[in-house]
């Protein structure tokens, strides 16, 4: 894969309609709030709203852990997706891909490590 | 009074000879680099050669099932001491905290959720979120 210019507001602008479609599709669950920032050559994703009412209904239930077991096999399913979709939008390859939910919060952070750092707008100003 | 704060890179590296120590303390294992990255009000740690040598046997073994198991929970047992040593040094306290590991690469990634965007002697050097509402 060769480098590609982007800009962050791109980035965005490209990653957050499709991560949503994701779990729109999925899920049928929309998610409230997804932030960015990239560095070097990472890209920290998170997103805000990702545990469905079936989880949360399991927690509030007192089954904490099956909401637990039930969160990890979705993060298995949705994060390879979202991982592509990075790769595929910046044009480069994600040599490793970090992701966890914490269900009290409500929120799902993923990091992606990419092969190179992928040029941005902002390395040239 | 500004005078006397750190700066955003002294708290980086504080954390990451901090969290490096750490690891080595609780884990018997020290990760070869910690890299830590302020934004906003959150953090992000990633740790190479992370792995201690009985999980990388496991996963040698084809024991992998099992040595993702003993990650996550090694992730949940030292989860309230790192939100602490976060607290401690950059005097804001920790919402949340992330963590994943992978076997392959001995990577372990943690991202820190703040209360608040700490205090440093150059505030502009962190760089604000990038956030996108879903509406």
């Amino acid at each position: 894969m060769s480098k590609i210019s982007i800009a962050t507001e791109q980035l965005e602008k490209i990653l957050s309609p499709k991560i949503k479609s994701i779990y729109k599709k999925q899920l049928e669950h929309q998610l409230s709030n997804i932030s960015y920032r990239l560095f070097e050559r990472t890209l920290v994703v998170i997103l805000e709203g990702t545990v469905t009412p079936p989880e949360q209904l399991l927690k509030q239930s007192n089954c904490q852990q099956l909401a637990e077991q039930v969160r990890r096999a979705i993060d298995r399913i949705i994060q390879p997706q979202i991982k592509t979709t990075i790769e595929e939008a910046m044009n480069v390859k994600v040599i490793d891909f970090l992701s966890d939910t914490t269900i009290d919060t409500n929120r799902t952070a993923a990091i992606a490590i990419f092969e190179f750092h992928p040029k941005t707008d902002s390395d040239e100003k | 009074m500004t005078e006397t704060l750190p700066t955003r890179g002294q708290l980086e590296r504080q954390l990451s000879q901090s969290i490096q120590a750490f690891y080595r303390k609780q884990l018997g294992h020290q990760p070869s680099k910690v890299t830590c990255q302020l934004f906003g009000e959150k953090l992000a740690v990633i740790m190479e050669d992370s792995l201690t040598n009985a999980e990388q046997m496991l996963a040698e073994e084809g024991k992998e099932d099992l040595a993702e198991e003993v990650r996550s929970n090694l992730n949940d047992a030292i989860r309230p001491q790192l939100k602490d040593l976060i607290k401690g040094i950059l005097a804001v306290d920790v919402v949340d905290i992330l963590s994943d590991a992978t076997l392959a690469t001995g990577r372990v990634g943690i991202i820190a959720i703040l209360e608040a965007t700490p205090q440093v002697r150059n505030p502009e050097s962190i760089p604000k979120n990038k956030s996108k509402n879903c509406q």
